[in-house]
């Protein structure tokens, strides 16, 4: 018996010393004895320390006269009380012992050992009075069974759900979550995000290298694919000689771009290489795309419309990104490129002040005109949203710029096979005026970079957007 | 007899100094389980269906049976006709064979809240307060595959709720009504042959509307005390020995919460969503703790309930494992969709978490969960109220919810209090051997912190209560 006045000991310290409550559970999961031997161990404490004033639980069950069955924890004093209540009193033991006797809450007193007992819950299935042993753990295998059940509900669920005529949801989720891979080929900023990518990849000579190839390769796809780069090209190929080719071929490259971006052979590179923030970035541009899209449904005009304005803004975005590719290395371009890619979808794209002021004159004809204005706002939810939307802004400067380059550009296109030339015959009252401003923006750049590379001169051309004025 | 008849409580109220006389360890009984279930699982979810198939399911499933039994009932003579039939008839007696629909008034309607709205029809009657949306004006109309008629007569309108199958013996009036004058309901069919009768008692607990998410003090004590029940640690070696007869517990709903989650709007969201989700979080944390413990000791079905995060049409789909990370880890962790099918040692076990008999007591005037489920198992159907007033999942091809064979215990959870009735149908026909079934409304347990026990020996059954005094 000595291990009971080792016990015995132990609970002394327990509940004197450490002022535990201790009840017989937790008892016998500290002392690792049989629950049983627990209660029998408070049973005696509680009567050989009867003069303290300890506070002492018991445990009554029973039958009651209706036929249900109680467990009913109380302290000693109401345990006569209790016992009354029963037509059969089954058990009954000792549930707790604590120092001192409170008059709180049984409730309160009897939670907080539980949630210790939860830590050594290993002990649990050695010390309690019932074997169970059909209580097996499961093995790996029964995890991965589970596993793939509910992989397969999943799976089968997914297509399942989509199936029903939801076309229209079901095609904007792909979209939607492939949007970083997958850059849809009408998205308008993709193309630039492209061509920043190709800079800060394979660095800029590489690309620079290669343009020749771009050139080309813009070339072939063309005839096929659409008239205005066939255009382009043309355009491209006698670039040198004409401040308007400048121009012509910034467009040009940019179309290329947005055909290699719609294979899945272009994604792998975007995703290696698109900082998170042009990820961001794209989603933004995809999101809006899609309200754009489903507006322009109704249509055909009304999307060429927002096209336009879309080039426009990617227009403008072009010429930023020249600059600072002009007058910075390529790091800094990486980072410029960052820094614009946000602004421009936030707000409305501030156009270069340069050209503004070149054109302002051309342009003034309207009074008023619907522009797609941007807005980023956060949401009752706290979500950042970025809108687009067509608001009827007052014809400023800028804006007539803009809205004339996109339109120059547009009819730039309309020629199709043609060469440059003719494209800048057809389209007499908007294109020379362009023409004449890329002549501008693009000699120096023109001098500047393109003995190193041919991209370049798109961003030089935009560079040159604030030096030519000073040049010239 | 209900705990031990021996009454020798007070053994454990002496000195340790005789250890092993008390110190016995008990085996836990095991009874044969098989889950039968399975039909309540979803394959695929395909939700472009309309609801109209399950009854045209319902109908097609019931229709045998039923015209089995009524020609027990009313003699194999009886002229069953088609709605479309009655004309040539002409107000002949025959039995029609269809599905109830009951056309109330006072039953929530979204284009009568919207038309409120609008202030478009002013003589719609209000909305009422209560939860019950019966009314004197109630029609019956009995629907078949093709037509509708309205019935009147010897049929109680108050008590029975729409989706029922039921055949009528009566005859069309003048007026194109259908003159009741008895009805057979679809019932149950008898189990093939009786199951094996148990030699020792044998038991099952039920519980339901743990509310962990609630934090009461009182019912986590209580379920503290109860767990502590069914692992064998607490009472007397007597008590304990009983314990060990458990053969299984069943959580029949509500287990994380029993009470919609509070949609607040807040304003600064990341915050308080993370708050809101949290008393969900911890509430499942505590029950994967108890089940933790309960599981190491005993197998254990988890019903998926009302307010518990799981879907909300029937069929719910059990509690994913993922949830309950220890408890899991155990093969007697068992996740059950919510109505609930399965065979113990030869019983068969019927259940739901209680929103079936809940819909079927605000649409009628039964006021009895224990009536209600007694009409349930009449009428053949676990919850006939779903599609129309009782989210479901869009069945086409079947009907799931058709009682088929009569089951042993048929239990509803999540009622106010606990209630109980033996049920005992007579087979009628050639044997005269009747079957039992007992019926049992498992109390929330945060509200009277009580489970039930039912011996599937000879499907006795009585609640047990634990608590502070």
């Amino acid at each position: 018996m000595s291990n009971v006045k080792e016990w015995m000991d132990c609970l002394d310290r327990f509940i004197v010393e450490e002022d535990k409550i201790v009840t017989y559970k937790w008892l016998s999961i500290k002392l690792k004895i049989h629950v049983n031997t627990s209660k029998k161990l408070l049973y005696s404490y509680a009567n050989s320390h009867d003069k303290e004033k300890l506070g002492i639980c018991y445990l009554v069950a029973g039958e009651m006269p209706d036929g249900s069955c109680h467990f009913v924890v109380c302290r000693k004093k109401d345990v006569p009380k209790t016992k009354e209540l029963f037509k059969n009193v089954t058990s009954q033991h000792v549930y707790s012992i604590q120092k001192r006797d409170s008059d709180a809450d049984l409730n309160v007193i009897l939670n907080s050992p539980v949630k210790r007992i939860e830590e050594c819950i290993e002990d649990f299935k050695r010390l309690t009075s019932i074997e169970y042993s059909e209580s097996v753990v499961r093995d790996n295998s029964d995890f991965q069974k589970l596993k793939m059940k509910a992989l397969l509900a999943s799976k089968e669920a997914v297509p399942s759900i989509c199936n029903p005529a939801d076309a229209v949801s079901e095609d904007k989720k792909p979209i939607k979550t492939e949007k970083e891979n997958l850059p849809s080929n009408n998205t308008n900023k993709e193309p630039k995000k492209e061509s920043v990518n190709g800079n800060k990849k394979g660095g800029l000579a590489a690309m620079f290298a290669a343009q020749k190839e771009v050139k080309t390769e813009a070339k072939k796809p063309v005839p096929q694919q659409n008239k205005p780069k066939g255009g382009m090209s043309m355009f491209l190929d006698s670039k040198k000689e004409t401040g308007a080719d400048k121009t012509n071929k910034r467009i040009k490259i940019e179309s290329p771009k947005k055909q290699d971006l719609s294979p899945s052979e272009e994604s792998p590179q975007m995703d290696v290489d698109m900082p998170s923030e042009e990820e961001r970035e794209s989603k933004k541009v995809h999101d809006t795309k899609f309200h754009i899209g489903s507006k322009s449904k109704t249509s055909q005009s009304k999307r060429k419309r927002k096209d336009k304005a879309e080039e426009k803004q990617k227009k403008k975005r072009k010429r930023i990104m020249t600059v600072s590719d002009s007058e910075s290395n390529d790091d800094d371009n990486e980072e410029e490129e960052e820094r614009i890619d946000d602004s421009p979808l936030r707000e409305p794209t501030p156009p270069p002040p340069a050209l503004s002021d070149d054109e302002a004159p051309v342009v003034g004809k309207k009074g008023k005109k619907k522009k797609l204005v941007e807005s980023t706002f956060m949401d009752e939810e706290g979500f950042l949203v970025t809108k687009k939307e067509y608001t009827l802004v007052s014809d400023s400067e800028e804006e007539g710029e803009t809205e004339k380059v996109s339109k120059s550009e547009k009819e730039s296109q309309k020629p199709g096979d043609e060469t440059a030339p003719t494209a800048e015959k057809k389209s007499p009252a908007k294109e020379p005026q362009k023409a004449s401003a890329a002549k501008k923006e693009s000699k120096p750049s023109k001098s500047k970079i393109s003995p190193k590379s041919k991209i370049s001169p798109q961003k030089n051309k935009q560079a040159s957007i604030t030096s030519f004025f000073t040049k010239k | 007899m209900k705990l031990h008849e021996n009454s020798s409580s007070g053994c454990l109220l002496q000195g340790p100094e005789d250890l092993d006389a008390s110190d016995k360890v008990f085996q836990r009984v095991s009874s044969s389980y098989k889950n039968l279930s399975q039909k309540f699982r979803h394959r695929a979810k395909d939700f472009s269906k309309q609801f109209a198939h399950i009854y045209a399911a319902r109908l097609t499933e019931q229709r045998g049976t039923l015209l089995e039994k009524v020609y027990k009932k009313w003699g194999p003579g009886i002229r069953v006709a088609r709605l479309a039939e009655l004309g040539e008839l002409s107000g002949e007696k025959c039995v029609i064979i269809g599905t109830l629909f009951k056309d109330q008034e006072l039953k929530p309607s979204i284009l009568k809240e919207i038309s409120e709205e609008r202030g478009f029809c002013l003589n719609v009657p209000a909305q009422p307060v209560n939860n019950r949306y019966t009314s004197s004006s109630d029609k019956l109309i009995l629907e078949d595959e093709l037509q509708r008629i309205t019935l009147f007569g010897t049929i109680d309108v108050a008590s029975l709720v729409t989706g029922i199958i039921c055949a009528i013996l009566g005859n069309e009036d003048n007026l194109g009504k259908f003159s009741v004058d008895d009805v057979c309901w679809v019932g149950t069919v008898f189990p093939p042959e009786t199951p094996i009768k148990l030699e020792s008692d044998r038991f099952l607990v039920l519980v339901s509307g743990l509310d962990l998410k609630s934090n009461n003090a009182e019912s986590s004590l209580a379920m503290e005390l109860m767990a502590d029940w069914l692992s064998g640690w607490i009472g007397d070696p007597n008590d304990q020995q009983h314990a060990s007869k458990v053969a299984r517990l069943i959580i029949a709903g509500n287990a994380v919460s029993s009470s919609p989650e509070k949609k607040e709007r807040t304003t600064v969201i990341e915050t308080s969503r993370v708050e809101e989700s949290s008393t969900v979080l911890s509430a499942v944390q505590q029950l994967d703790n108890l089940l933790e413990q309960l599981v190491m000791n005993m197998p254990v079905d988890v019903m998926p309930g009302e307010f518990d995060p799981s879907n909300h049409s029937l069929p719910q789909q059990p509690l994913h494992f993922c949830m309950f990370p220890k408890a899991a880890n155990y093969k007697t962790m068992n996740g059950v969709p919510n109505p609930y099918l399965c065979e113990m040692d030869g019983r068969l076990l019927v259940g739901t978490s209680g929103q079936p008999i809940a819909d079927v007591l605000r649409f009628s005037d039964v006021t009895d969960p224990i009536s209600a489920l007694e009409s349930t198992l009449s009428w053949g159907h676990i919850a006939p109220t779903a599609p129309d007033t009782l989210d479901c999942y869009p069945y086409y091809n079947s009907d799931p919810f058709i009682l088929g064979q009569q089951p042993d215990v048929y239990f509803a959870g999540n009622q106010d209090s606990f209630q109980t009735k033996l049920v005992d149908i007579q087979s009628s026909g050639a044997e005269t051997a009747t079957y039992k079934t007992r019926l049992v409304c498992v109390p929330a347990f945060t509200k009277t912190r009580t489970c039930v026990v039912v011996n599937l020996r000879n499907l006795e059954c009585y609640p047990m209560t634990f608590g502070s005094s």
